[in-house]
């Protein structure tokens, strides 16, 4: 039987402002993607209490909690104290995955017997080692269980600041008010198909027949074998969206906003080293109009002006105006392709690269880009296709 | 309303400057004490978060800092030793 520890970090973002300027402590914030864009992206412990979360809009936050405060992302800083946290988690077991931003799980099943208090020292150690080398104000909350499913519930459990230990007598005892919500692998579909049921908690859940996927996800049967750095999967697919502040009338601004995410989506995908035979563009309206395509090549691609002038030639088919929402993705990604370019192009892709990678991205950019504003590559929370970046061993 | 409360995220200024700083080294690498910012020297009264940022192609050590008066965020260039003032805002919210 494995022990596994899973660490959550509590409000992460807006803990680590409020760590970084104390006069943030104590009060509600909402740290917002870039001053003026309209949603909160993460809310502090005292800003959630007034029923502000994540996605809740900046106009709606503020008729919540009229003396909210908001930040402005740093999502490099974030990211580097995540990685100074995988290094913490790694002093504790060589086996670490790195689930999000916020999160990871440990397998200390082997290093247990160095510690004379278990998996409860482990876990204390941890949250003070957290606190002395990230700031007193970096809270997480610990889960300790059997296997990754129940780890994270058993973090869900108690926030902040918890530290939570399911074990193979009581875990389902103790998880029996815990609603189906909660279990990591029951999302907005699944949860709405149980409450639709009368179903709310795992306690109820339990006493019905499931489909299989469900059932073993109320049981909290789950795997105990961590991803690792060197055994993470490639990534099946790059997408990249985005969705404007208001409707874009114009065909040229459309035309702008796709060549733009595709920049960046091919972007990443010679970063990866991958090209990909699928490509697809999603495009929609809030008056309801949609526009879709998907066209799949004999060969891999990753060249930006291929990509979008196959895109472009769709849209042209079918165009739709007003546009809000866009979306460019490329999938049945492959390595080791030979690429259907030439060899004078594939070289101008390789030098702008290593000077995107050198000074930033977009330092170099197409000139259809040029007198609008850019829309560039940033961190989320959720790593996707950027995990490489953590150089997880 | 809403525009009030930009006005209070608004006070946080970007500098992005070249600061002239007074660092301490030792076994904890290294860390700001004091600098000037218009004219005046401020005292970090201590250093609240440290992280690291890339920027234009440079490696920052990036340090957020309270002189009791203001919140400031230090950066500095490993590569040449230079020290910028990123951000700046009052302690008053």
């Amino acid at each position: 039987m494995r022990t596994i520890v899973h660490l959550d970090m509590n409000s992460y973002f807006a803990s680590a402002e409020q760590q970084a300027n104390p006069y943030l402590r104590g009060k509600p914030v909402g740290i917002v993607k870039a001053e003026g864009r309209g949603c909160i992206i993460a809310a502090s412990a005292e800003a959630k209490k007034y029923g502000i979360q994540t996605g809740t809009t900046v106009w709606e936050s503020t008729r919540l909690c009229s003396s909210i405060l908001l930040v402005p992302a740093n999502m490099e800083k974030y990211f580097s104290l995540t990685q100074r946290l995988i290094r913490i988690a790694e002093d504790y077991s060589p086996i670490v995955e790195v689930f999000s931003i916020d999160e990871m799980f440990l397998d200390v099943s082997e290093v247990l017997p160095q510690y004379g208090g278990g998996a409860w020292e482990i876990a204390l150690r941890l949250k003070e080692d957290i606190r002395e080398n990230l700031g007193e104000w970096m809270r997480c909350s610990v889960g300790i269980s059997f296997n990754k499913i129940s780890a994270k519930l058993a973090s869900e459990m108690q926030k902040p600041d918890g530290l939570t230990f399911l074990t193979t007598n009581d875990y389902l005892e103790k998880t029996e008010s815990v609603a189906v919500e909660k279990v990591c692998g029951i999302g907005r579909s699944r949860t709405q198909w149980l409450l639709s049921r009368g179903i709310f908690s795992l306690g109820q859940a339990r006493k019905f027949r499931l489909p299989a996927e469900l059932e073993s996800l109320v049981w909290l049967q789950g795997t105990d074998e961590l991803v690792t750095g060197w055994k993470l999967p490639s990534a099946k697919s790059v997408s990249r969206t985005y969705t404007a502040f208001k409707d874009i009338w114009r065909g040229e601004e459309v035309k702008k906003l796709v060549r733009n995410l595709v920049e960046e989506a091919a972007g990443k995908l010679r970063e990866m080293k991958m090209a990909g035979r699928t490509i697809s563009l999603a495009l929609s309206s809030v008056t309801g109009g949609s526009f879709w395509a998907r066209k799949t090549g004999k060969d891999p691609i990753n060249d930006p002006s291929t990509i979008f002038t196959l895109l472009w030639k769709e849209y042209e088919g079918r165009p739709l105006l007003p546009v809000r929402f866009a979306g460019v993705g490329v999938s049945n990604l492959g390595f080791n392709f030979q690429l259907p370019i030439f060899k004078q192009k594939q070289e101008l892709l390789k030098a702008a690269d290593e000077v995107n990678q050198r000074f930033g991205g977009f330092t170099l950019y197409p000139a259809r880009l040029l007198g609008g504003e850019l829309i560039r590559p940033e961190v989320t929370g959720f790593f996707g296709d950027k995990w490489y970046q953590l150089k997880i061993r | 309303m809403t525009f009030g409360l930009y006005l209070v995220l608004m006070k946080m200024m970007r500098t992005n400057e070249v600061a002239v700083v007074e660092a301490g080294f030792g076994k904890k690498g290294v860390w700001p004490l004091s600098f000037v910012w218009e004219g005046r020297r401020h005292e970090v009264k201590r250093v609240t978060m440290r992280w690291e940022e890339r920027n234009g192609g440079k490696k920052y050590a990036c340090f957020a800092v309270d002189t009791g008066g203001m919140v400031a965020e230090l950066m500095l260039d490993r590569e040449n030793l230079e020290w910028r003032l990123g951000t700046c805002e009052p302690s008053c919210i």
